[in-house]
């Protein structure tokens, strides 16, 4: 049996039918908890234990719950024009909003022409619908977002790296935040498919950013999710069409990010992170390290971003995107990656007199269930330094950029290989 | 013209685990996720709810934690031949 509430019954059922328990019990509940007092909870916990347990003694064995959106597999359409392919896909939610370029026959041979053996092959099975991604289906959603055949590669790769489990995508494409997936590319790849680094790195304007961005979510989407079914964010956020760029290494101080994750040196690779928004972090008055560190570690802290865990305020991983003029002091100043991350995971704490009395209550009572103290002063960043991921990425102007992760969700690299 | 769909099938795992309940029986252990702390008022009343009954034991309230992904939920139920209970937000 599964406990929900309503806004997710059918993301429940999802999950069962993908599991092979397509006669799970699913029950829910009003999603009322959040707005409740103690009490309240209380009285309406109180009201459904009674029915749920009654329930439990109900044998469920045998009655089929009706699946969801559950269509055949067809995996072309025969229509008369491109113009009904934009009302079809509307309709079936296979786009993000914006204008798609038709998936027709022609394109995708034109996008398949580079791959080498089976375009039948399977490249991903993705969560939380665990849609089961080949080649044909990624250029098929390539093209709709407007990709070159020459990205399809790293496109696969990012999508390989999406489906990581540390990376946890099927939360990702469940929850109520607003978390998307961002794709940072390192290497030779870059120059070749002509990503941008540089100025309005994050912003619009260059094609191939934005295509391969999109790319990657609408496969997510369309392998992962289901429409009204997943995407079940509160508000969600712009980099839901598209979040993509490449590092800079050219300003960087460092090794790029990717040798910094494990990949070789001269090897081209995609990291994916979890990216629940963007924040500027502005200082162009601090020239020394010591000074920059400062306004660095004191704009990651946020109360609002306190997650449940009551260990850390992410669990996971966040990133901060360093401009090439602040990561130059830290060359300058002879700072490594590491000390950098060390310097800002040390003096980077959620106090606890930051959070309300009922959020730290309920940290309380999470770190006691726990097995640990209920009491705490204060709460690290991350669980360790290596958890803040930092880039480099940008123009001129001394404005970097803070990108705070999601629950546990870590940022994942993989090397791109040919297809 | 023909236009290729982007919305691949989709892979359905095989059962992997009967439970006690699927088979129609009652069920006698019971695996609770430990929830986000929102819902944590609420699994409680319902733990204590159950138990009263003399049905069910508990086996680890924090066996599943919040977050936990489903392969995680099958793998705990196989290894109790339990059925689990969770609570999603």
């Amino acid at each position: 049996m599964v406990i929900v509430t309503e806004p997710f019954a059918s993301l429940a059922r999802l999950h069962a039918r993908q599991q092979g328990y397509a006669a799970m019990a699913i029950m829910t509940a009003s999603h009322i908890f959040s707005g409740l007092s103690a009490m309240g909870k209380l009285e309406a916990a109180s009201d459904l234990a009674q029915t749920i347990s009654e329930a439990l003694f109900t044998p469920q064995g045998g009655q089929e719950l009706p699946s969801i959106g559950d269509r055949p597999p067809t995996p072309y359409l025969e229509l008369e024009s491109e113009e009904q392919f934009e009302a079809l896909a509307d309709d079936r939610g296979w786009g993000d909003g914006f204008p798609l370029r038709a998936p027709t026959q022609e394109r995708l041979e034109t996008m398949l022409d580079s791959v080498r053996g089976d375009p039948e092959r399977l490249v991903a099975v993705v969560p939380p619908r665990m849609g089961r991604m080949s080649l044909r289906y990624l250029a098929t959603n390539a093209i709709m977002a407007g990709c070159s055949a020459e990205a399809l590669p790293t496109l696969c790769t990012a999508v390989q790296a999406a489906c990581d489990p540390l990376f946890q995508l099927g939360l990702l494409l469940s929850t109520t935040s607003p978390t998307t997936t961002l794709v940072i590319v390192n290497g030779p790849v870059v120059r070749h498919l002509g990503l941008n680094s540089t100025t309005r790195a994050m912003g619009a304007g260059c094609r191939a950013n934005a295509t391969l961005g999109r790319a990657v979510r609408l496969t997510l989407r369309n392998a992962g999710g289901e429409a009204g079914v997943t995407g079940k964010s509160t508000l969600g956020q712009p980099g839901d069409y598209s979040f993509c760029f490449a590092e800079n290494e050219m300003e960087s101080p460092w090794p790029p990010l990717s040798v910094e994750q494990g990949i070789p040196e001269g090897q081209s690779a995609v990291t994916v992170v979890p990216a629940t928004g963007v924040c500027e972090i502005r200082d162009s008055a601090s020239t020394e390290p010591e000074d920059l560190l400062f306004t660095l570690s004191q704009s990651l802290v946020l109360a609002g971003l306190v997650g449940p865990s009551g260990t850390a305020m992410i669990n996971g991983h966040l990133t901060l995107v360093l401009c090439p003029e602040h990561a130059r002091i830290f060359g300058k100043g002879g700072l490594s990656r590491e000390a950098v991350q060390r310097w800002i995971w040390g003096h980077s704490h959620v106090r606890a007199d930051m959070l309300s009395p009922a959020n730290r209550l309920k940290l309380q009572m999470t770190r006691a269930s726990c097995g640990l103290p209920a009491s705490f002063d204060q709460l690290p960043i991350t669980k360790s330094p290596n958890d803040i991921l930092i880039v480099v990425a940008g123009g001129v102007g001394a404005k970097s950029a803070y990108i705070p992760g999601w629950g546990s969700s870590q940022a994942v690299t993989y090397p791109i290989v040919d297809l | 013209m023909r236009i290729h769909v982007p919305v691949p099938p989709a892979e359905t795992e095989q059962i992997r685990v009967v439970s006690r309940l699927a088979r129609g029986d009652r069920p006698r252990l019971l695996v609770l996720n430990s929830g986000r702390a929102a819902g944590q008022p609420f699994l409680e009343t319902l733990l204590s709810s159950l138990q009263q009954t003399g049905l069910y034991r508990v086996i680890d309230s924090q066996l599943i934690p919040s977050g936990a992904n489903l392969d995680q939920v099958t793998d705990a139920a196989r290894q109790y031949d339990a059925t689990v209970i969770g609570v999603a937000d």
